[in-house]
């Protein structure tokens, strides 16, 4: 039926196009990697399922096209979006610049108070990096934003960003769930008895 | 025709019910209903961009002298034959009568997507003004302004029932997915009723 | 029993006294006008169509369904966020009900002992200046006859129950209960059955049985009339009514044996 899930959280990834987005989703949710690129088209979702605390979650990714054209319905993905995750590419300085952009989207669209994630994504690229981790590191912290470096191709790193962010979400609902403890309570209880009700003419 | 699947997708584009009424159809996992949730919600937003202009500048003409909707703003007629005979006032929940809708109502939906159709089903899809989505997926395919109508005043009929039902429920978790067994009961009596 | 029983919910508004302070003992808070006309005052006490209030609702009182199940949500959510187990909020939940319970005792007791718009109850002597013998004496009659027309405490098992099940039913849910129930295995037990509770109406049942804020009313109306007892809460299901709850009342042994003796 319907609801095998008992959470679903919206993750949503931004930056710049080429910064391998959809890659690093690919190798979160598939575990495998693909060295073709295909650029994304509006909006293209992965969905993978965690179980947190003893509760199903699904994470619903929303992987967004960073293209400019596609720039005006991305932001209509924003909405109710329970973690956002800022990619850049270590080995290309400008989508690295253009995160602070990024950050100003989220601003504009997203809810108050979302869960951001800073990713420098190809750092298996060492010899041709452009942006020093300490640099992005500073950066980051000076936002208070967590950051993390991955790597799509040998798939370091990538499992921790998405779940870090998944127990972070799940942490911050208010919620406590403490009615799954079952308990019997019909054990002595006998139900079995004799209307009273014709008796109580004047009362009612 | 008949509903084969019901959905529920919340503001963000998550899918927070799903139902299906008739056991012979293709089974989609749940995966799959997510990912067509999440289109959905891209399609409508497409689809509100796109509409022509002439039909936003009258919407705004409209808002000016003073109509409080717009002229652009459709409303949809009521559709008597259902769920009236069967489902008492208890029934349905807190509606005041034994059928609290009886008269045409306005459709929040202006420049979104209402209504898809390929050749073997029907996609009917209600929003509400707070821009939750109520979909139902029919079994013909079929261009007829009735059966429009009809869908979106069942589909209005289940928004009540998650009003009652979800909302007022001190275990539901909002915008999570729904698991309410009254709800479950209730929108299987109405789906029942068609 | 003889007297009479105002339900406040279902009985009809009595007529409007002049002189409303906006409150009336006999039914509780009432919609006034800000500022009642003079001129109705100083010429006639009739209830006039212009001393109504406006409002339908203050008429005839009644309260939004949907308010009322989003208090008690309200109540629920407080309850689960405070509690780490399924019994400590059905235990929360029940001592909120008991502390209403108390309360509600005093209140529908003396409500349903003074006739409604019998305002001389509490002021004997507050006639108009020229006070004549056979006025006064008037006056102190009904003042003697309505502390005889007092409702008595209920002293048995069965009548304090048809007090809640009538009664207290009437003014928390606009209905009497669905039927009231003697254990045939127990001596010490009642069921008080509903068949569609008002409160829960919208909840689906999970495992905690929000019921128990009802529970915790009955027993503190039963603890403060000094019928010691414990009420627990059980749904069962049926047919036609699938959140039929059943309220079960196990008095103390103390209970029967005071019953006993005064039979």
């Amino acid at each position: 039926m319907n609801s095998e899930y008992d959470y679903l959280f919206k993750l949503l990834l931004i930056g710049d196009s080429g910064v391998g987005k959809s890659c690093l989703l690919l190798r979160f949710s598939d575990d495998t990697y693909t060295n073709d690129y295909i650029s994304t088209i509006g909006v293209d979702f992965k969905i993978k399922t965690v179980e947190l605390d003893g509760k199903t979650v699904k994470l619903q990714i929303w992987d967004t096209a960073g293209q400019e054209r596609f720039r005006t319905i991305t932001s209509s993905y924003y909405r109710g979006a329970h973690g956002i995750i800022i990619v850049y590419d270590v080995t290309d300085h400008d989508s690295f610049n253009d995160v602070k952009m990024w950050l100003q989207e989220i601003d504009r669209y997203a809810t108050a108070g979302v869960l951001k994630l800073m990713v420098g994504n190809k750092c298996d690229l060492q010899d041709k990096r452009m942006v020093e981790y300490d640099v992005a590191k500073e950066f980051a912290d000076s936002l208070q934003i967590p950051f993390l470096e991955t790597s799509a191709l040998d798939s370091s790193n990538v499992e921790e960003a998405f779940l870090t962010m998944a127990k972070q979400i799940k942490d911050s609902m208010a919620q406590q769930h403490k009615d799954s403890a079952k308990k019997d309570d019909k054990a002595n209880v006998n139900l079995k008895g004799q209307s009273l009700s014709n008796t109580s003419s004047g009362c009612c | 025709m008949a509903i084969q699947t019901i959905l529920v997708i919340n503001r963000s584009g998550g899918l927070v019910y799903q139902r299906d009424f008739l056991p012979s159809a293709a089974k989609l996992t749940s995966n799959e209903y997510l990912i067509l949730a999440g289109t959905l919600q891209g399609v409508v937003a497409i689809a509100s961009q796109i509409a022509p202009k002439s039909l936003q500048i009258s919407a705004k003409q409209g808002a000016k002298t003073g109509s409080e909707l717009g002229d652009a703003t459709q409303t949809v007629p009521y559709v008597g034959s259902l769920g009236s005979s069967a489902a008492s006032a208890a029934d349905l929940g807190s509606f005041l009568g034994p059928d609290f809708f009886n008269e045409s109502f306005t459709s929040w939906n202006t420049k979104g997507l209402k209504h898809v159709t390929t050749d073997q089903n029907s996609l009917f899809l209600y929003q509400t003004l707070t821009g939750l989505k109520f979909v139902a997926v029919s079994t013909q395919n079929t261009t007829n302004a009735m059966a429009v109508s009809i869908a979106e005043n069942l589909l209005r009929k289940a928004y009540c029932l998650y009003a009652d039902y979800v909302m007022k429920n001190p275990f539901y978790e909002p915008e999570m997915p729904i698991r309410c067994e009254l709800f479950d009961k209730k929108l299987g009596e109405l789906v029942a009723q068609l | 029993m003889s007297q009479k029983i105002i339900n406040p919910s279902t009985s009809v508004a009595p007529a409007k006294h002049s002189d409303s302070t906006g409150y009336d003992y006999t039914i509780g808070p009432q919609q006034t006008l800000p500022n009642a006309p003079s001129l109705s005052k100083a010429t006639t006490s009739l209830p006039s169509v212009y001393n109504e209030s406006l409002h339908a609702s203050a008429r005839n009182p009644q309260v939004s369904l949907a308010a009322y199940a989003f208090l008690f949500q309200e109540l629920v959510t407080q309850a689960r966020n405070a509690s780490k187990s399924v019994s400590e909020i059905e235990l929360r939940l029940h001592r909120n009900g008991y502390h209403l319970g108390i309360r509600l005792l005093e209140l529908l007791n003396f409500r349903s002992s003074v006739s409604p718009g019998s305002k001389n109850f509490f002021k004997p002597g507050n006639s108009s200046q020229g006070v004549n013998v056979a006025s006064s004496a008037f006056q102190e009659d009904s003042l003697a006859q309505g502390i005889a027309n007092m409702k008595r405490r209920d002293l048995r098992m069965v009548e304090i129950l048809q007090f809640i099940h009538g009664t207290v039913w009437s003014y928390l849910f606009g209905r009497v209960g669905d039927d009231l129930v003697k254990s045939s295995e127990r001596e010490n037990e009642f069921m008080i059955i509903d068949n569609s509770p008002l409160l829960t109406r919208f909840i689906s049942s999970t495992n905690v049985q929000c019921d128990f804020f009802v529970c915790g009313i009955i027993e503190g109306i039963l603890d403060s009339a000094s019928f010691p007892c414990n009420v627990t809460a059980h749904s069962v299901p049926e047919q036609n009514f699938d959140q039929k709850v059943v309220f079960v009342v196990r008095f103390e042994p103390q209970v029967l044996e005071r019953e006993a003796l005064r039979s």
